[in-house]
């Protein structure tokens, strides 16, 4: 089973498609491949995010009660 | 009547019983005069006042610190007339009187003690923050005792406290203190720190901790030690000697161990901190990730942009060689069968040509060359 990829190697692969689409080498074929696979990328992202920020939510409500 | 007529040897033996009798021990308060140590062992002096003087002997062992002609002392002992050496006290505790003997004698302990090493910075050894098990020594019904717990407590709790009670001041003081840390010191399960502690009070009354044997005691434990005599001026050898000295016992109990109430609200600020430092990353994250969403766009739309132009450029390149544009010109095609007709030069007059025009076609007899 893959294990999913961290939030460094998926910012990490994002860069290095926007590098590509600046490079005078791209092509046209490559161009909506490129597209996709960087949305894609944002979308995966954007989740991480959202669950970092649950997660720290259900700590700081835990470590609330724990002090009370 | 008849004079009861005694031997000297018989004599003796009545005097000693009859002192013995009468006065077990006796403590007598003077001046030291003619004060030595012989071989090392044995201590020989007087105590004087304006009009008598008493012989005394005794060991080193006895002495509170070193004693010098002059200095007032109180001595317990027991009075016997010896059958060679004649009347003396043989010593069992001395105790110095008054404060200008009490600091004298300090002072040349201290001299003494010092010189041994015994106060050096680099024997102090880190108490435990905050300890587990403290092991107290002190008087049970000081006031004392009774700050040092209860600041002790209102600070921090779960520590367990070990006390012996002991006297703080007086003849049978240095005794008790010695014997109190040697107990802790012997324990299975020895306690994180020792607490030697009491209140202010005379330079009497605070003599004990400035004695040799206390000093040593406090010097050699192996178990960290804090030492804490509420008084103002004078800072006793005991508290030089100890890995930790406090101004009173209520701030032996501040230096032992933290004030939870300040953690608290120190973890609290650590708290916010934490807090506000995770929304802080999670919103940078954010603004970068929908710059780099923007960047996405922007690149693909630029790129095509740029395929665009190139495409659009070489339509035109290409259109320019299209041959119906030069048709439109004026220009002909020219076709003799399925030959295509570039220059004249094999053109006859006769040949039928096929003309192509811009909008017709043409089909010709040749009636003139002309090259």
């Amino acid at each position: 089973m893959k294990t999913a990829k961290s939030y460094q190697e998926l910012s990490a692969e994002l860069d290095g498609i926007l590098a590509k689409l600046q490079s005078p080498e791209v092509q046209v074929d490559e161009l909506s491949e490129l597209y996709k696979d960087g949305l894609k990328i944002i979308t995966q992202l954007e989740d991480h995010l959202k669950q970092t920020e649950n997660i720290i939510e259900k700590i700081k409500l835990s470590a609330a009660k724990e002090i009370e | 009547m008849t004079d009861l007529i005694l031997g000297v040897s018989e004599f003796v033996a009545i005097l000693n019983q009859t002192l013995e009798y009468a006065y077990p021990n006796v403590v007598i308060e003077g001046e030291l005069a003619n004060f030595k140590v012989s071989k090392n062992r044995w201590v020989y002096f007087d105590l004087k006042d304006d009009q008598a003087s008493v012989k005394f002997f005794g060991t080193i062992y006895q002495l509170p610190g070193p004693l010098e002609d002059g200095m007032k002392v109180a001595v317990r002992g027991v009075p016997r007339l010896h059958q060679q050496f004649g009347f003396s006290v043989t010593v069992q505790t001395i105790t110095l009187v008054g404060e200008g003997s009490i600091k004298k004698a300090s002072k040349l302990l201290e001299a003494k003690l010092a010189a041994e090493g015994l106060f050096e910075e680099s024997r102090k050894r880190p108490l435990p923050y905050p300890p587990k098990r403290i092991g107290l020594v002190a008087s049970a019904e000081s006031a004392a005792y009774h700050d040092f717990i209860k600041v002790l407590k209102k600070r921090w709790g779960g520590v367990k406290i070990i006390l012996i009670d002991v006297q703080v001041q007086g003849e049978i003081a240095p005794k008790q203190i010695e014997q109190a840390i040697e107990q802790f010191n012997q324990m299975a399960n020895m306690p994180d720190v020792l607490v030697i502690t009491r209140g202010g009070g005379s330079a009497d009354d605070l003599q004990a901790f400035s004695t040799e044997q206390v000093t040593r005691a406090v010097a050699s434990s192996r178990i960290p030690t804090l030492v804490a005599i509420g008084h103002e001026v004078d800072i006793s050898l005991a508290e030089l000697a100890a890995d930790k000295r406090a101004s009173t016992p209520s701030n032996a109990a501040e230096l032992l161990v933290p004030d939870r109430r300040a953690l608290k609200a120190n973890l609290q600020n650590q708290r916010e901190y934490l807090d506000q430092i995770a929304s802080r990353n999670l919103s940078d994250a954010r603004k970068n990730l929908v710059a780099r969403h923007d960047g996405l766009n922007l690149g693909v739309e630029q790129l095509i942009d740029r395929f665009k132009s190139d495409f659009v450029l070489r339509a035109k390149l290409l259109s320019a060689y299209d041959p119906h544009a030069a048709l439109a010109r004026g220009y002909a095609i020219v076709h003799k069968g399925v030959e295509l007709i570039r220059g004249g030069k094999n053109i006859a007059v006769g040949d039928e040509l096929d003309i192509q025009l811009y909008e017709a076609h043409l089909t010709v007899d040749v009636k003139k060359v002309r090259i």
